[in-house]
């Protein structure tokens, strides 16, 4: 009973309260008369009730449970379980967590599935789901996850399985709907999976869209089998009849819409119990909406039990007949009116799949562009169409795929047609999943990627770059995180109801939109979004979006300009004029600036107009101070070059320039060529010169290159004096949200753009030498392990792990064999590029840029280097790290040499170093140090940025001395030709006889094709032709 | 605390629930012990889930318990109130002894911040999030003012709303919120001063 002095105190602190907070302390010091100890502890108290803020407002359970989210609940990161390392918390569920957790022994990473510690009296139920689990362990199938161990944690049991990148079934419902041939694809994907367990007599029993994962690679994986045993739970305190199969009370929390009424009522439980619950997920699938769902978990179960959902053909309505009856029979009550067996249901579903695929779909004409092509493969496919109709549907399928697709897919992707081959190789994929050869063109033609947009919930479709078109390929809706999206440039379109549509040239791995609504986007204007890292060497990163024109200003634009007096108000023209140091007088300054016949006006117009039939052309013969003034009026800005540059769509694929006004010809109207800009913008590539707003030595930017110039000019800098007039100098307008910070609006030097190699001179050889030690390394056992082996039609693939040359790591390699020449082979040993250390693991390794080398008769040796797939690190990459890393590289280099010397089937007297797409060169630096290798080729390569000197591919040119092929593209931005390609090739230290320069017409990335026809008559003449394999 | 007695059948948990929701205090006392467990399962199976942002109350929790050890047949509670006083009790039992036990287990003693591997800063606990501290806490009001005590526990522990305490306890709704706020304070200050040590 509280005291009459915690009644007084308390009675007090509510009227204190109650007070306006000024008056407080008046009050106390009134009520609480002489008492100062009263009065202290109410002024504490009321203290507390200010300061004490979120304090106990959400619940215990609520609270505890972000606690554990953060802390996790059964293990802490770095703690050991088993063999294994636990690293980051992957996720969590109502039966336990998921742990991304590394095994030492084996140096791979793993998923590490730790279970809530189970009840004492459940040693029966863990034994039989150890034994279930070990079963699980021993089916490999691609749609099971592979389990690899099995094991007790303090109690807690956990399961340890591959570790997977995607996102599960739940995640992606949750962002939109699939398309019909997305879900007919993961429900045959997952009715294998459990077909293969249902051999083996394993029940998965909780099957749901949570329990099932779509990997980035594009297979389906089943989680979880017979875990659904471990948490059947029933205290001993309730009076569950005894059942044979272990099934008791069946676990709640969410699972309740996809368990079979046997389960429910807990009955034994046979593997029709999945074919149910399969059915209520291709159910969701189809429909967006859950088959039985009810008030609460008992309203859910009940409508399992007693309702039949509405048919799937009248939720949805392009879902064929056929489909719907499939869901509707694997729906049944009754197990025995459901599919007998899995295989059935497969069965079923292929009969479907072929009717929607059988004759192929139009897209796939539109896909092919060229008639001549177009009609061959229709004539194969009719010719093939034609007889199957007695044919065994499957294999006909299997057929289009392997000797229609497969080889045009690679055929669209050697000739540089990219988009052609990603659509191509999906369709393909679609139908045949399994398919080894497929799925590595997939690999070939695409890569993962984060499409994102602000506001989320947009719809992602991609289309060929090079034509304006409209058949656009869905992707999905963002966020899209590891979709996979094509390997090069292609055009994007992102749509969203009520909000203004962005169409762009996209390229991977990261897309970020913001979206606007329909009716706040300034006319004529995209918006470009900002990034904090710039777009080149030299310019600086601009982190708030903007808008720009979408076109130049034309000469109907800048007439408004004129007409309204633009030219004798002093108002607009606010840049200072000066030339040569000196101040010129506005008067005079804009006095200048006449047309042909002397009015004020653009250098290419005449008596105060343009040409007829001109007004959609961008205005040209304007100076920089014409362009800023026509700014001002408008009120907008120049674009600053680090702004220009943001927006315009340099890349690795210059595709633009191809589909831009370059002609000569003179400029064209505005739009009137395809070359798409990433934001939307037109003719950021030829047509005419833009100015910006940024100066240079007194001069300013005008970049962007005009018709009648080389397409290089779209990349090069250029800059000319504020008062010049030429045809095909004019600009486009940006508009931005706030002031701009100094150092975008600063000045820039050319210098400090480009560097300039042809100025420097490599070290001499004493200091040489020095840098040449770093590199050495002890030549210890290898302790060669061979990990994995892998057949296709074309190689033979061994993955190999050997230990590497320094800190005690273990390195893998991967060996294709040419399955059509003899040993010993020629060998060539892949620096890959820029993908490798993206992605993150060499099971995914691409194959484009190889295939040919290793057709062609030669063995490719791809060394997982340091930094790249698995052996990825986060660490900062500073100078001193780099140069750790090129020293770990040549080791890496060195030590996957020493192991094929080891082989009997190669033959190390042929050995060559294939540099791709290495714009450091790094290649260059590798040969200097490795005696071993016969020859070079390097692709993409030039003198890169400044580095240290002891790994400046610059001091190791000249000691290259081996035959050396470069093959460069003459648009690469980043290389330019005059000053790195070609100093590069001038240093290397091969005597002139033999070493080439091929220049192509490229950027950076090349087309396959073109790169093979030089790269395979080298090989032949300083390797050796190749011996092939009798047949 | 948890024993789980042999030979008992399952009509002993049936038999208490049933006195204990017709209001015999002490069944609450007995049936606890066996009950516990699959509380404490449970409770771990809501707290290590990635839920929705809708928060879970206790007596939701504490149904389900019902639901499933009496079959699927929800007893009837003497009242509501009776229920919401229960549900909170027992919720604040298997909390609390959820947290000692994983302080007990947790690695660099009980108030260590670690660094997990992703580089994300953990903040030493703020006065809420320590359950143990409220817990104590709770106990020194309790022997002050119970029927504050009651009400912290009710609405903290229990997740209740301020009507469905006032339910619970038999008091208005404007005794609660008055309750609630000095409890809150008188807390928060107890609590700061353990903080600052």
């Amino acid at each position: 009973m509280p005291t009459d002095r915690w009644q007084r105190v308390e009675h007090l602190f509510l009227e204190a309260l109650e007070q306006p907070a000024r008056a407080r302390t008046d009050f106390l010091a009134l009520t609480s008369g002489p008492d100062a100890a009263l009065r202290d502890e109410i002024e504490s108290l009321l203290q507390a009730a200010e300061d004490s803020g979120p304090f106990l407002s959400a619940p215990a359970l609520d609270v505890f449970a972000h606690q554990i989210a953060r802390e996790g609940w059964s293990v802490q990161p770095g703690d050991r379980v088993g063999s294994y390392t636990v690293g980051q918390r992957l996720g969590a569920g109502g039966m336990g967590e998921v742990w991304r957790a590394r095994d030492e022994r084996l140096g791979r990473d793993v998923a590490i599935k730790l279970l809530l510690p189970h009840p004492s009296d459940a040693e029966e139920r863990v034994r039989a789901f150890e034994r279930e689990a070990r079963t699980a362990g021993t089916l490999n199938h691609t749609n099971v996850l592979t389990v690899y161990d099995v094991g007790d944690h303090e109690g807690a049991p956990y399961l340890v399985t591959e570790c997977l990148e995607g996102q599960s079934l739940r995640a992606r419902l949750a962002t939109g709907t699939l398309s019909l041939d997305g879900a007919l694809d993961i429900a045959l994907q997952v009715a294998r999976g459990l077909g293969a367990a249902h051999a083996r007599g394993i029940v998965h029993r909780d099957l749901k869209p949570e329990n099932i994962f779509l990997a980035l690679d594009g297979r389906v994986k089943i989680l979880d089998f017979g875990l659904a045993t471990l948490h059947d739970t029933a205290s001993s305190a309730s009076p569950s009849p005894d059942v044979p199969g272990g099934t008791t009370r069946p676990l709640i929390a969410g699972t309740a819409g996809y368990m079979a009424p046997e389960q429910v009522r807990g009955e034994a439980v046979d593997p029709r119990a999945d074919i149910f619950a399969l059915g209520a997920v291709l159910y969701e699938m189809l429909t967006g909406g859950r088959a039985f769902k009810g008030d609460g978990t008992l309203g859910t179960l009940d409508a399992v039990l007693t309702r039949q959902p509405p048919d799937v053909a009248e939720v949805s309505r392009d879902v064929p007949p056929a489909l719907s009856q499939i869901v509707r029979r694997c729906l049944a009550k009754s197990p025995d009116d459901r599919f007998a067996i899995v295989g059935d249901l497969v069965s079923a579903l292929d009969a479907v799949l072929r009717e929607r695929h059988l004759p192929p779909p139009p897209s796939l004409g539109a896909l092919l562009r060229r008639p001549v092509v177009m009609v061959t493969v229709m004539l194969v496919i009719l010719a093939i169409a034609a007889g199957t109709w007695r044919w065994r549907m499957a294999t006909s399928r299997a057929r289009w795929a392997r000797t229609v697709a497969a080889p045009e897919i690679q055929r669209l992707s050697n000739h540089g047609d990219y988009v052609e081959a990603f659509l191509l190789a999906r369709q393909a994929l679609d139908l045949l999943p399994d398919d080894r050869h497929l799925y590595q063109l997939w690999l070939d033609t695409s890569i993962p990627a984060v499409v994102t947009s602000d506001p989320p919930g947009a719809d992602v479709a991609v289309a060929s770059y090079h034509t304006r078109t409209s058949s656009w390929f869905p992707l999905g809706r963002t966020p899209l995180n590891g979709v996979r999206i094509p390997r090069s440039l292609f055009r994007v379109r992102i749509s969203k109801d009520g909000f203004q549509t962005i169409e762009g040239s996209g390229r991977p791995p990261a897309l970020r939109y913001g979206l606007d609504p329909v009716n706040a986007v300034p006319s004529g204007m995209v918006r470009v979004v900002g990034d904090s890292d710039p777009i080149r060497a030299g310019l600086v990163g601009v982190p708030d979006d903007y808008w720009l024109d979408r076109f130049e200003v034309t000469n109907r634009q800048f007439k408004e300009f004129v007409d309204q007096g633009g030219y004798r108000q002093r108002d607009h023209w606010r840049e200072p004029f000066v030339e040569g140091g000196r101040s010129v007088p506005w008067e005079e300054a804009v006095g200048r600036f006449r047309d042909a016949s002397g009015r004020p006006g653009p250098a290419t117009w005449k008596s105060g107009t343009y040409a007829d039939g001109q007004a959609e052309f961008p205005v040209g013969g304007v100076s920089w101070y014409e362009a800023a003034a026509y700014a001002a009026f408008a009120g907008k800005a120049l674009p600053t070059i680090h702004h220009w540059y943001r927006a315009a769509g340099l890349g690795r694929f210059m595709d633009i320039l191809w589909v831009s006004n370059f002609d000569g010809k003179g400029p064209a109207p505005v739009g009137r060529y395809d070359g798409l800009g990433p934001f939307g913008t037109y003719d950021m590539a030829g047509n005419v010169k833009e100015w910006c707003s940024t100066e240079t030595s007194h001069r300013r930017f005008l970049v962007g290159g005009a018709w009648n110039e080389p397409m290089d000019m779209f990349a090069d800098y250029d800059a000319k004096d504020a008062f010049e007039r030429a045809p095909g100098y004019g600009f486009r307008l940006a508009k931005y949200s706030r002031p701009l910070p100094p150092a975008v609006s600063a000045p820039v030097r050319m210098e400090a753009l480009v560097r300039d190699a042809r100025k420097q001179k490599p070290v001499g050889d004493d200091i040489f030498e020095v840098y040449r030690r770093q590199y050495a390394y002890d030549r210890a056992p290898l302790n060669t392990v061979v990990e994995a082996t892998e057949e296709t039609e074309t190689w033979r693939r061994d993955t190999v792990a050997f230990d590497a040359a320094y800190g005690g790591e273990r390195m893998r390699a991967h060996l294709f064999l040419p399955r059509n020449a003899s040993p010993p082979y020629q060998t060539v040993v892949l620096f890959p590029a820029g993908d490798a250390f993206r992605v993150s693991s060499s099971r995914e390794l691409s194959l484009r840029w190889v295939d040919f080398i290793i057709r062609s008769g030669r063995a490719l040796l791809y060394p997982v280097y340091k930094g790249t797939y698995e052996r990825a690190t986060f660490e900062h990459i500073g100078p001193f790290a780099g140069r750790e890393l090129r020293i770990a590289w040549s080791r890496d280099l060195g030590r996957a040499i020493d192991y094929v010397e080891t082989r009997s089937d190669i033959d190390p007297t042929r050995l060559a170093l294939y540099g791709l797409s290495d714009g450091p060169g790094t290649a260059v630096i590798l040969t200097a140090l490795e005696p071993r290798l016969k020859t070079l080729v390097l692709q993409g390569a030039g003198i890169g940025e400044p580095v240290a000197p002891e790994i400046d591919t610059l001091n190791y040119a000249p000691r290259v001395r081996i035959p050396t092929l470069m093959l460069n593209g003459r648009y690469d931005y980043e290389t330019p030709f005059e000053a790195s390609q070609r100093p590069l090739f001038v240093l290397l230290g091969s005597p002139p006889e033999n070493k080439r320069h091929v220049v192509l017409e490229f950027g950076h990335a090349m087309v396959v094709d073109a790169a093979a026809r030089e790269i395979i008559p080298w090989f032949d003449r300083y390797l050796g032709p190749v011996v092939r394999a009798p047949r | 605390m948890s024993r789980r007695p042999e030979g008992r059948d399952g009509g002993e948990v049936t038999n208490l629930l049933r006195a204990w929701s017709d209001g015999e205090a002490d069944a609450f006392e007995q049936v606890l012990p066996l009950v516990y467990d699959e509380l404490h399962r449970m409770a771990a199976r809501y707290l290590v889930g990635e839920r929705s942002s809708i928060s879970l109350q206790a007596t939701a929790l504490v149904n389900e318990l019902c639901l499933r050890l009496l079959g699927w047949d929800p007893i009837p509670f003497q009242s509501r109130g009776h229920f919401f006083g229960v549900s909170a009790g027992m919720m604040r039992h298997v909390l609390v002894d959820i947290a000692r036990r994983r302080r007990a287990e947790r690695r660099g003693g009980p108030n260590a911040v670690r660094v997990p591997l992703d580089g994300i800063d953990v903040p030493a606990t703020e006065p809420g999030a320590d359950l143990l501290a409220v817990d104590a806490a709770l106990q020194l009001l309790a022997r002050e003012d119970p029927r504050k005590a009651q009400v912290v526990e009710l609405r903290f522990f229990g997740g209740l709303s301020i009507e469905e305490t006032a339910e619970a306890l038999g008091i208005s709704a404007r005794t609660v919120h008055s309750d609630w706020a000095f409890a809150r304070a008188w807390l928060y200050r107890k609590l700061s001063a353990i903080h600052a040590h």
